[in-house]
């Protein structure tokens, strides 16, 4: 209703907007790629937010951090459609049967280098976590967040935050074979 | 400072969030401890590893293509503002409004006028469904409301104006609106391009009962030159 009312009430210059938006664009489908993991996916969800927000210039005009306002608006935008989408199976099954497909007939590169087999790897490590794990691992220490910015993002705790990030990172470890900074506690404890 | 401390505190200080009092304590155990040293690179190698992690970049234009679907732009999508989910709709109160012969026959055409029915005090969305034979990338939206029907959360605010890009065929305006009495009265639209004007009119009906049902009417459609 708000958005509505909003945009009854504007009178709003596109450039201005534009200028606004633009310099976060990149960031913003960064974000909504980490949590889609789907290209046309993340690229849906920048748009949306970015329609939601076309009619709001002057309240985003009164944001002093947009970045992390943004992507928060994202996030909360990617988790109300998620639960939209449980709520339809029907719809879930055919997201599973495209992925699979498209997976399936994605062809292995002749030559692969070690870096691209570790981030095969670290792909493989990430699908094993869970939604809350992956989500901050990911925003944390791939894409920089604080967890203060990520604690407003998510709408989640600075403690919970930190230990969903610590069982995150050993799990990837524990997959990379990497030695997790617990198991040095304990043997040296 | 014990190792166990140390190691525990990893994370911390590696995102600079130890105070500047254990920071110091912290870096000098690590200039004594060659295994706390160790996990301390092997952190970095680590969060070095996550920072490289990239994602794909996004398909070729898609900034551009992004911009350019925001209504202001003569290719609005179906997602603009003015076109809020045309299937969300019905659920509510929904009219339709046809402009078959928008700006291009100013000839009037005089059909009923569609009526739809509001509940005394308790807010209703009205879904105003405009098509449009083609698409018009500049025009000027205006509506008035009677004087004793608010908008929601916009007591007092009667009279709007704005402009906006109207797609070829269907185009939803939804209005919250709620009747601060029993008496009735005429919600009027108007859509304004170049010299041309279409004036749409709606009988809003108030009653005292309840009544969860869908209104669907007919329309007026007034054409003439400004």
């Amino acid at each position: 209703m708000a958005a509505i009312l909003d945009f009854f009430s504007k009178k709003q210059s596109p450039d201005e907007f534009e200028a606004l938006l633009k310099p976060h664009v990149g960031h913003l489908y960064r974000v909504a790629y980490r949590l889609t993991n789907q290209a046309e996916a993340a690229e849906d969800l920048v748009q949306d937010v970015m329609l939601h927000f076309y009619p709001k210039l002057n309240e985003l005009k009164q944001i002093e951090n947009l970045k992390p306002w943004l992507a928060r608006s994202l996030y909360n935008r990617f988790i109300d459609n998620l639960r939209k989408a449980k709520r339809n199976p029907i719809t879930d099954a055919m997201e599973d049967t495209v992925l699979e497909s498209v997976t399936d007939h994605n062809p292995q590169p002749e030559h692969e280098t070690e870096q691209d087999l570790m981030q095969q790897r670290l792909d493989q490590a990430l699908q094993q976590l869970n939604d809350d794990q992956r989500h901050v691992v990911m925003l944390h220490d791939m894409e920089g967040y604080t967890l203060t910015e990520l604690a407003d993002i998510m709408a989640v705790p600075v403690g919970t935050l930190k230990s969903r990030l610590h069982r995150a990172r050993n799990s990837i470890k524990s997959s990379l074979s990497m030695e997790p900074s617990d198991t040095l506690m304990r043997v040296k404890g | 400072m014990h190792c166990n401390i140390i190691l525990s505190q990893l994370d911390d200080y590696i995102d600079g969030e130890l105070k500047p009092g254990q920071r110091s304590q912290y870096e000098a155990h690590l200039g004594e401890c060659d295994s706390c040293k160790q996990a301390w690179q092997q952190e970095l190698q680590f969060r070095s590893l996550m920072k490289e992690h990239d994602v794909p970049a996004p398909a070729v234009g898609f900034e551009d293509r992004a911009f350019a679907k925001l209504p202001r732009h003569a290719s609005s999508s179906h997602k603009s503002s003015f076109v809020a989910g045309f299937g969300g709709a019905m659920a509510a109160g929904i009219v339709l409004f046809i402009a078959a012969a928008l700006f291009l026959n100013p000839v009037t055409q005089q059909q009923a006028i569609p009526n739809i029915q509001l509940t005394l005090h308790e807010a209703k969305k009205v879904n105003m469904v405009f098509d449009v034979p083609e698409m018009v990338a500049d025009a000027t939206f205006s509506m008035q409301v009677p004087e004793h029907i608010d908008i929601a959360g916009r007591k007092g605010l009667h009279q709007i104006e704005w402009k906006t890009a109207l797609k070829k065929g269907k185009n939803l305006l939804s209005l919250p609106i709620v009747a601060q009495s029993a008496k009735g009265g005429e919600l009027v639209a108007k859509i304004k391009y170049g010299d041309q004007e279409k004036v749409f009119r709606l009988v809003l009906d108030i009653q005292t009962l309840d009544v969860d049902s869908i209104e669907q009417g007919m329309f007026t459609i007034m054409d003439k030159a400004v």
